[in-house]
């Protein structure tokens, strides 16, 4: 009813226009509550900014709050260069180079991101600690003894930034090959006739024309950095994930848990406003059409050794290693490990993403539609800020969703018990309905870019000429739009269900009593130091989370201008 | 600007007023009648407000002032806006829109959903097969050819027998061979099938073709509305006059209402002294004489030129000529003659002016 009515802006009394007024105004309405209901947990910690700071929050700026903001910063500038340097070297060496194996590292690149960070880190740890198998077979080879010998300590600041590069480079990888390979050859030939190396002309021209994407990837490495609490947890490195954590369950002070928060979303929004800045105006146009099969400069010696050997290491460590141990853990311990009580965390895990999954994919889509029967600017910025979830951490967002649930609970009950003189308990915060809601949060942007892109593909005038034949908008979205974007809504849920299997903290924040999910068996495992029987539901979200690279790998096959397959289609 | 109304007027607008969300005035009073089985057909370049006009009475985009009528029912003005669903109006798209998941035959049921499945599968089978198109039924649209495609756009939008429908360029995305094909059985479909149309064009000669009635429309405005062969003989601005094609133009004073020319003085009744005008020869009006005779009748003027290129379209031939200094422009003006009569180039001709095909029109500011 906004833009809408501004046309005019002449009293509507007739049946006609107040029907088409409820009509795309039911959209508009519903558009724009469900964006600001997705928003409210944002929101409410937001809020918490501007709440006078209590004695809890006095003590904990004192005391622990500059041990958070050294390690968040630290683990950033880590993790920051760390897939930096990985992620941009890699996608240089993979479309600009050609060695021996570059077709099968061209996906086997991207297999790390499979890995939550919590279980790289987990896995490592068993590995590399005391009574490892590493340490073990150091000790039986050079028959040392305790203390004769130094080893790096893994569950360390510098070990958690190592575990969570190794995780999170395939983002900076995947942005930097994908804007590689929009580039055209000629202005990097250009370049070469111009006098330049072809590693100057990586330096000064491909480098320079890649950076906003660049910058994309690695301001996505460092939100899931920020959102890591598995991690840092298990390697006691204090950050404000931990700290939101503890001051909520181990100090049950719930506001000042949600102060921690506000600060952490002030880091978020500093981190959006730089990668927005460092993109500059947004994109550079390419100046040349011409899209040429890449040169491709064979390797030869020693550079070619190095490229091998670097691409080799990544994927070893960041997936193969660690996968290798999982599994053989899994089947040591499958005798009593796969039991009933893994099934029942798998199916609740299952369930929990499924309907996570749908009901996200749901929203996205009705948020779409409705910015599609009727662009405003309420309805875009009402959907900007739903989407935002997914830069901010779990933990932000279980204390987000926590806080007005707890209240709605206190007005229900408080309202059962003058009328109807019975209690109903925790109907919103002690139930899955909570953790669902913080799912969709935070996944909603996952499957709202999947949804409107796929919307953009269906010229408009479908809409309209099924309109002049008599079907209504709701119809229309059921007739034409829905079966038309099908294998997109999927792909949408898949990649939903795919975070929600992976996600730790929001889950361990907001999970009912007693529920617990593969992710929650884990770390929950692995905190009692049994890394060996965590492995069975380790590997079971590693497996699923290799789902969405092979969705990825297959997607950036052909999204060069001028390849085969970038005009496939419809 | 409305135009006289004859027969019963199935789609009305009245000055009808349009600007875009960003502040583009897009249409001013657009006012147009089209009567039980005329078609009637928008005529302008692109961006004049020609598509808008046809969306505004469909209902895909809401109205800002004015009001529009369908089949003597009020479906838009400051009170009313009927959903396009409940217009019943038939709808072409310039790029079809056929549901690609939906095979010919669902397609063409869309619409009339509503009636019994038999009811449903006879009015399918009628207007595919008035389409030409009964043996495609169970075709998906991607396995048709551009021209198939239109086709079952036409059929898709005539099945629920609209009151009016409303074709958007129908014709501009088929090759030029295609097109007439395509254009005349149409044409023929729509006057045996008695339907009211509202057709929108930028090519003159197609809306020559396909209208009873042609508005030509400039800047969200209506320059005229007419006959084809009142419009095209009788243009009243030198905007319609010119967007028939281009012609020499040239610019005077009237004198004791005459206006002087390259080809002499030339009648310029019931303009004021001192007005100034703009003559509009179309090339058509340079009559080239081969033998040297005297000048026919109606002659308004006779000038001599000299031929400096010919060139052999199909029907016609298109001269370049060289007159005279005239108020010390050089005048190159260009001629075509009906038929194959090829003046030799270089030789000089005797050139009459057709009175038929030239117009004067006072200059105003705008043009």
């Amino acid at each position: 009813m906004t833009a809408d009515a501004s046309h005019t802006g002449t009293p509507r009394g007739s049946p006609g226009r107040a029907s088409r007024f409820l009509h795309t105004d039911g959209w508009s309405v519903l558009t724009v509550a469900i964006a600001t209901l997705i928003s409210v947990p944002m929101l409410v910690v937001l809020a918490h900014v501007l709440v006078p700071s209590g004695e809890i929050w006095a003590h904990l700026a004192e005391t622990l709050l500059p041990t958070y903001i050294a390690n968040s910063l630290w683990l950033m500038l880590g993790v920051g260069s760390g897939t930096l340097i990985i992620g941009v070297g890699t996608a240089w060496l993979i479309t600009m180079c050609r060695f021996p194996g570059r077709i099968i590292f061209e996906w086997a690149l991207l297999l790390p991101m499979a890995m939550p960070a919590y279980v790289i880190a987990y896995t490592y740890t068993g590995l590399l600690e005391y009574s490892g198998p590493v340490q073990e077979l150091l000790r039986s080879f050079m028959e040392w003894g305790r203390g004769d010998y130094w080893f790096p300590e893994i569950r360390s600041l510098p070990g958690a930034i190592a575990m969570l590069t190794l995780v999170l480079y395939p983002y900076v990888y995947l942005l930097s090959r994908a804007a590689f390979l929009e580039q055209s050859v000629c202005v990097l030939e250009v370049s070469r006739t111009l006098g330049r190396t072809p590693f100057q002309a990586f330096i000064f021209v491909a480098l320079p024309l890649a950076r906003p994407a660049v910058a994309t990837g690695v301001a996505l490495a460092l939100m899931e950095t920020l959102n890591d609490f598995g991690t840092v947890q298990y390697f006691a490195v204090d950050t404000f994930t931990t700290g939101i954590f503890r001051t909520w369950y181990g100090l049950g002070e719930p506001a000042a848990a949600a102060q921690l928060a506000a600060v952490l979303m002030v880091f978020i929004l500093v981190l959006i406003l730089m990668e927005r800045l460092s993109r500059g105006d947004g994109r550079f146009h390419h100046t040349s059409q011409r899209y040429r099969s890449l040169p491709g400069y064979a390797l030869v010696g020693m550079p070619r050794i190095l490229a091998v050997m670097a691409c080799t290491v990544l994927v070893l460590l960041g997936f193969l290693v660690p996968g290798g141990a999982l599994l053989s853990w899994s089947i040591e311990t499958s005798g009593k490990m796969v039991d009933s009580e893994f099934v029942s965390h798998a199916a609740n895990s299952f369930v929990l993403a499924v309907v996570a999954s749908f009901l996200a994919v749901a929203i996205a889509v009705l948020i779409a539609y409705g910015m599609r029967l009727r662009a405003s600017p309420i309805r875009t910025a009402a959907a900007r800020l739903a989407s935002m979830g997914y830069a901010v951490p779990g933990a932000v967002i279980a204390v987000g969703v926590l806080i007005p649930f707890a209240w709605l609970d206190g007005v229900v009950n408080d309202w059962a018990r003058a009328t109807l003189d019975m209690e109903f308990g925790l109907i919103f915060s002690g139930t899955i309905c909570a953790v669902t809601c913080a799912y969709v949060v935070r996944f909603l942007a996952v499957s709202l870019n999947t949804v409107e892109a796929s919307f953009a593909k269906i010229t408009p005038h479908m809409d309209d000429a099924a309109r002049t034949l008599g079907k209504r908008p709701g119809q229309i979205l059921a007739r034409i739009h829905l079966p038309l974007m099908g294998g997109s809504l999927f792909t949408a849920g898949l990649l939903v269900f795919v975070d929600v299997m992976k996600e730790l903290p929001a889950t361990l924040i907001l999970r009912p009593f007693n529920f617990d999910t593969l992710a929650i068996r884990t770390y929950q495992l692995a905190s009692d130091e049994r890394l060996t029987d965590a492995s069975s539901s380790a590997l079971a979200i590693v497996a699923v989370g290799v789902i969405p690279v092979v969705l990825l790998s297959f997607a950036i096959a052909g999204s060069r201008p001028g390849s085969r397959s970038s005009n496939g289609g419809h | 600007m409305t135009i006289e109304i004859s027969r019963d007027p199935i789609l009305t607008l009245e000055h009808v007023s349009h600007t875009f969300g960003d502040g583009t005035r897009i249409l001013s009073d657009i006012g147009i009648t089209v009567t039980r089985g005329e078609i009637f057909c928008l005529l302008g370049p692109s961006g004049c407000g020609k598509t808008t006009t046809l969306r505004l009475a469909a209902g895909l985009e809401p109205l800002d002032q004015g009001c529009i009528t369908i089949d003597g029912r009020v479906v838009a003005d400051e009170f009313t806006d009927i959903a396009p669903e409940r217009r019943g109006v038939g709808f072409v798209f310039q790029d079809q829109a056929l549901f690609p998941h939906l095979t010919v035959r669902e397609n063409v049921a869309f619409g009339i959903e509503h009636l019994s499945h038999k009811e449903v599968e006879a009015r399918v089978r009628d207007v595919l097969s008035q389409v030409s198109m009964a043996d495609y039924a169970d075709a998906f649209p991607h396995r048709l050819s551009g021209g198939q495609q239109q086709r079952i756009a036409l059929a898709r939008a005539l099945a629920p027998d609209p009151p009016v429908i409303l074709l958007d360029e129908p014709f501009s995305g088929l090759d030029t061979r295609l097109r007439s094909v395509i254009r005349e059985d149409t044409l023929t479909l729509l006057k045996e099938r008695g339907t009211t149309t509202l057709i929108v064009t930028h090519d003159p000669e197609e809306a020559m073709y396909v209208a009873d009635t042609i508005a030509v429309m400039r800047d969200g405005r209506i320059e005229q509305i007419g006959a084809p062969g009142d419009v095209y003989c009788n243009p009243v601005t030198p905007f319609v006059a010119l967007f028939f094609g281009t012609a020499n133009q040239i610019r005077g004073l009237v004198k004791e209402e005459h206006v002087l020319t390259p080809f002499g003085p030339i009648a310029a009744s019931g303009f004021d002294q001192g007005t100034e005008v703009l003559v509009v020869m179309r090339p058509e009006a340079l009559k080239i004489d081969p033998k040297g005779g005297p000048p026919p009748a109606n002659s308004l003027g006779t000038a001599e030129g000299t031929v400096v290129m010919t060139k052999l379209l199909r029907q016609s031939v298109f001269i370049h000529m060289d007159f005279d200094e005239f108020h010390g422009e050089q005048i190159h003006f260009h001629a075509r003659s009906a038929g194959h009569f090829m003046p030799e180039e270089g030789r000089r001709y005797n050139v009459y002016l057709d009175p038929d095909q030239t117009f004067i029109f006072p200059i105003r500011d705008e043009d």
